[in-house]
């Protein structure tokens, strides 16, 4: 019983991909599983997407895709497909969730860091610099009359 | 000499720590999704042609051994004693996924190798494998009689792992209340 009902569901679900794939022309089939395969990650060679994958595991993810677009899935239903069973890894771009707030933000963290360390220690400097600028009022009388009489001494020699 | 000028030595030092931690990490072997989940459904032909085929129901109703494996593999025929051992000693079923293979080139390393599997389902295209997150082979699941997967092990079968991982696993099932 639970058999033929699967089967049922089987031939119904394949009877209406088949009518949707009469809808999508071939190369858009192919466009489409090209641009789903470069957000895929190949889990056998894992640093190439599995549309620049040769692994023989990546030829296989790419008909699945192109299956499963053929069959009518969404952009993201076939994104999804593969993540249920490969987990976030196999997706190119890690999907923003607590566990990769870390991995999205610290460039930011780094940066805006960097740029409030920059901020404080040029003001420090600028600080620092007006201090040591010393003016005419910051001599005593005493030290003005001992800087008159060197300017003095030096024109006359 | 002010504490600033020993920062570079640190990072240094940190950066080590952290290259050191990477080598130890095993990238490869990307955790299951599907421990404690259902085996997901899936139909898929017998590499004995003619005879039934291979459904994810075929693995329920006792604690099963689903082993991926395909006549290129290297590491499979370092394994695969091991597996006519462990059914020959505990008989638990083992299910073979033959898996992108050809026919010939499968029958005839299971007829040099000997035949542990009590079934098993032809995947030429990776179409369960894919369903099952496999990415290499070896790959062995232990399936319980729910059919829910309990532990996938990356890599050849050996006796450290069975009776390490395997073996307690089995040994402290408690069937689900109301079960058959």
């Amino acid at each position: 019983m639970l058999r033929a009902l699967f089967l049922s569901f089987a031939l119904l679900s394949a009877s209406a991909a088949f009518a949707q794939s009469a809808e999508l022309d071939d190369a858009t089939v192919e466009q489409r599983t090209e641009d789903i395969s470069r957000t895929l990650r190949c889990v056998v060679c894992q640093n190439q997407s599995i549309a620049d994958s040769n692994a023989t595991l990546a030829e296989d993810m790419r008909r699945l895709v192109e299956v499963r677009v053929r069959a009518g899935d969404t952009d993201d239903e076939v994104r999804a497909y593969m993540q249920t069973n490969y987990g976030d890894f196999v997706l190119m771009s890690p999907p923003v969730k607590p566990t990769t707030y870390l991995l999205w933000f610290s460039p930011l963290l780094i940066v805006g860091g960097g740029l409030i360390w920059y901020v404080m220690s040029a003001r420090k400097r600028a600080a620092e610099a007006t201090e040591t600028e010393l003016g005419d009022e910051d001599l005593s009388a005493e030290e003005q009359a001992r800087l008159q009489k060197l300017m003095d001494e030096n024109a006359s020699s | 000499m002010s504490w600033k000028s020993y920062l570079p030595f640190a990072l240094f030092v940190g950066l080590i720590a952290v290259f050191g931690i990477g080598l130890t990490l095993k990238p490869q072997e990307l955790p299951s999704e599907f421990i404690n989940e259902p085996v997901p459904q899936f139909e898929i032909a017998n590499l004995f042609e003619g005879e039934p085929n291979v459904t994810s129901e075929t693995l329920t109703g006792e604690f099963t051994l689903l082993n991926v494996f395909g006549s290129w593999c290297r590491t499979c025929i370092i394994e695969h004693p091991y597996l006519v051992q462990l059914k020959e000693e505990t008989g638990i079923r083992i299910i073979g996924l033959d898996w992108r293979d050809t026919r010939p080139a499968a029958l005839e390393w299971l007829d040099r190798l000997g035949n542990p599997y009590d079934i098993i389902g032809f995947d030429e295209h990776s179409e369960v494998a894919i369903g099952l997150g496999v990415t290499g082979a070896p790959e062995t699941f232990l399936i319980d009689p729910e059919g829910i997967i309990r532990y996938k092990h990356v890599g050849e079968m050996n006796p450290q792992i069975w009776n390490e991982v395997f073996v307690p696993l089995i040994e402290n099932y408690t069937p689900p209340a109301g079960a058959a």
